[in-house]
């Protein structure tokens, strides 16, 4: 095109020269108006797409220096199993507490899931979705953890697990997940030195009908629960390295529930009728359901049950003499590790400044055995 | 490259730009930002544990009209002037709307009657007449009473009838207590009403062993509130004498433990209201309240069901006291 312009100027004459010279320099002077122009809408895109990304940015590690409230989304598998729900009223007395200690003001959301893993991710989403700080997660299936690890990391908000246990490769996706539990096998120790003790201290009062052998039978909670088969090998183990004769009559699962481990403990006690001795239960509302089926059956014959957990249910049935022994963990502390991690979290502090952590991200809280006086 | 390529690749590449902008970003086309409301339900207990069905019906109601709902219990039970300084708080921090269940009424109708609200406040399950209430959904606690000392009718009227209640200022104690008088004094020969304050397990337990202990007497018992009514129940499971002794227990109340004594035949009858409906049009009034559907306050009444053993597997009433989610 520049080129053709040169060669027509050669060939006119100069009338027209000068006319056709002023247009071309006004042609040239268009040209870099048009490049400049461009230069600048390109140089203004750029600017755009830095700034907007500067700003996306500026946003995700924006953190309030000075929260006056805090929101936490408090999430159970089963809002009627009694550990669970004597978390949940410990939580809140915490969230009260903090609120009085600290004036700020706390938002506690709790849902339940009932045993709903799809439930229970939607309500993840939607606290997510509604700017919550932390999350405290008791998930309904613990392997299952990874998508509400990465909904609540790609948000940023940390997560809490309680209860049931998230696999350890899970645990390491973010450095924003913690887990707060007991110690299962802690807690199998304790329940089987309940039998051993006792044994020891009277052998009659476990081997009850003085054979030389203690028949036990065993209540086991949901086989997808890390505490679950950790509490029935443990707890088995120590009662045998303790020297008791211990010899299994059956066992089976009633995942973690009173109804349906005194549906099995009444089948059991029809099967192996005057035999049982001894009945091991993975936590105290199965042991309550065991107790159940013997007073429903109106047998009047000893049988020891041990349970695990010290729920308010599993004491009372102490004090009445339903049960030998639990295993208590302590609520509070356990509702105070849970909560002191999501409210630090939430506000932008280390939790590790406050509790003593496993690994940088498990806390285990403190068990004791409580016994029939 | 001729300036044509030049030209195409250089369109090619705002239009590329203009595509990202257009879906990585809000630059040029704008979401449509639905508007979250938040909302504040203060209640008179210290626990939600036994707001499970009225919780049901407002997180369905808070997902369908976006609230973010903030659902709020008190230090201490029955805490009227927390309450007050919970509604001053929340409606500072913003809370579009707050949904109060008064734990005094008559005390919660003189204090809001001195407030200066900044957002509308919807009443549950009391009539108040303070100014500042937008909207209720109310219960007919007298209707209630009444349904309560109809059922106790049954008994026969030599025997005394106890009126067990934490007290009659507390929540919807006194106007029940009106509803059974009026029932049990409405024939010639009136019912020998007795009303006992229970504050703890053991005023419940020593209430009920003087019908046992010294001298025998069979009673019926009817319990103005909830704790009251679980707290005599409580009493009842553990001992099968004085399961005899009381004829029946009576009360109101939609508590799973509640529900459970209902079943097992330690309570006779219960008093229960559809608390998902009400949780739900508490939330759905109030929406109504902040986007403006109400010229004047706005009240309505919920029904009051009296049920028993045998209806418990109602499908109607199966559906109220165990609604799914």
């Amino acid at each position: 095109m520049k080129k053709c312009c040169i060669l027509l100027i050669n060939v006119m004459p100069a009338a027209v020269y000068g006319q056709t010279a002023a247009m071309l320099q006004k042609w040239r002077m268009d040209v870099e108006v048009k490049r400049i122009m461009g230069w600048g809408v390109f140089i203004a895109v750029i600017g755009l797409l830095a700034g907007s990304f500067i700003l996306m940015q500026g946003k995700k590690s924006q953190k309030d220096p000075e929260k006056t409230s805090i929101r936490i989304g408090i999430f159970l598998y089963r809002g009627d199993d009694t550990f669970i729900s004597t978390i949940r009223l410990a939580l809140e007395e915490q969230a009260k507490q903090y609120e009085q200690e600290t004036g700020i003001k706390v938002v506690l959301n709790i849902e339940d899931a009932k045993e709903n893993q799809n439930t229970q991710n939607s309500q993840v989403e939607r606290m997510i979705s509604l700017g919550y700080d932390a999350l405290c997660v008791n998930a309904v299936d613990r392997s299952m953890a990874a998508g509400i690890i990465e909904a609540a990391r790609a948000a940023d908000v940390p997560v809490v697990f309680f209860n049931r246990e998230p696999v350890e490769e899970d645990m390491h996706l973010w450095e924003q997940v913690y887990y707060v539990g007991a110690d299962a096998k802690e807690s199998a120790v304790l329940q089987g030195k309940i039998v051993v003790d006792a044994y020891k201290k009277d052998p009659l009062s476990i081997d009850i009908n003085g054979d030389g052998k203690v028949n036990y039978v065993l209540l086991e909670g949901e086989s997808s629960h890390q505490d679950s088969l950790i509490r029935t090998e443990w707890s088995v183990q120590t009662i045998k390295d303790g020297k008791v004769p211990l010899e299994k009559l059956t066992g089976g699962i009633a995942n973690w529930e009173r109804s349906q481990a005194s549906a099995l403990t009444q089948q059991w006690l029809e099967e192996f009728p005057g035999e049982i001795e001894l009945i091991i239960s993975n936590n105290d509302d199965m042991a309550l359901g065991a107790a159940d089926a013997i007073e429903r059956m109106g047998i009047t014959e000893k049988i020891n049950i041990v349970g695990i957990d010290g729920t308010p249910q599993g004491v009372q049935g102490l004090e009445k003499g339903k049960l030998l022994g639990t295993v208590q963990s302590d609520r509070t502390e356990y509702a105070h590790a849970i909560f002191t991690i999501a409210a630090s979290l939430a506000c932008g502090e280390n939790p590790g400044e406050s509790l003593d952590f496993v690994d940088e991200k498990y806390y285990w809280s403190s068990q004791k055995e409580l016994l029939r006086e | 490259m001729n300036p044509k390529n030049k030209l195409f690749i250089g369109g090619f590449c705002i239009v590329l730009i203009f595509l990202y902008l257009l879906s990585s970003t809000n630059l040029i086309l704008h979401d449509k930002k639905t508007e979250i409301l938040p909302i504040s339900v203060i209640v008179e207990e210290t626990s939600d544990e036994d707001y499970e069905k009225l919780r049901k019906g407002m997180d369905r109601a808070a997902e369908e009209f976006h609230v973010d709902l903030n659902f709020i219990t008190l230090y201490q039970s029955h805490d009227q002037e927390q309450q007050l300084q919970l509604i001053s708080r929340e409606m500072s921090d913003g809370a579009r709307a707050v949904i109060l269940s008064p734990a005094k009424p008559e005390e919660a109708g003189i204090g809001l009657e001195e407030m200066v609200l900044n957002s509308p406040l919807v009443i549950l399950g009391h009539i108040l007449p303070a100014s500042q209430v937008m909207a209720g959904v109310s219960i007919d606690y007298q209707e209630a009473g009444r349904l309560l000392g109809k059922a106790a009718r049954e008994n026969p009227k030599e025997l005394p009838v106890y009126l067990l209640t934490e007290g009659l200022d507390y929540g919807y104690a006194r106007e029940i207590y009106d509803g059974i008088r009026h029932e049990l004094a409405a024939d010639a020969k009136a019912y020998n009403t007795i009303l006992c304050t229970i504050n703890s397990p053991e005023d419940c337990r020593s209430l009920i062993e003087n019908t046992v202990y010294p001298q025998k007497q069979e009673s019926v018992l009817i319990a103005l509130d909830k704790n009251s009514l679980e707290m005599a129940a409580k009493v009842m499971e553990d001992s099968t004498v004085y399961q005899e002794n009381i004829r029946a227990l009576y009360g109101i109340g939609d508590t799973t433990r509640l529900l459970n004594f209902l079943d097992k035949g330690i309570i006779r009858g219960l008093v229960a209201h559809n608390r998902f409906d009400e949780g739900y049009l508490s939330i759905e009034k109030a929406v109504a309240v902040i986007t403006g559907g109400y010229s004047e306050r706005e009240e309505l009444i919920m029904e009051s069901y009296y049920i028993t053993r045998e209806e418990l597997r109602n499908p109607i009433y199966e559906k109220m006291l165990y609604p799914i989610d």
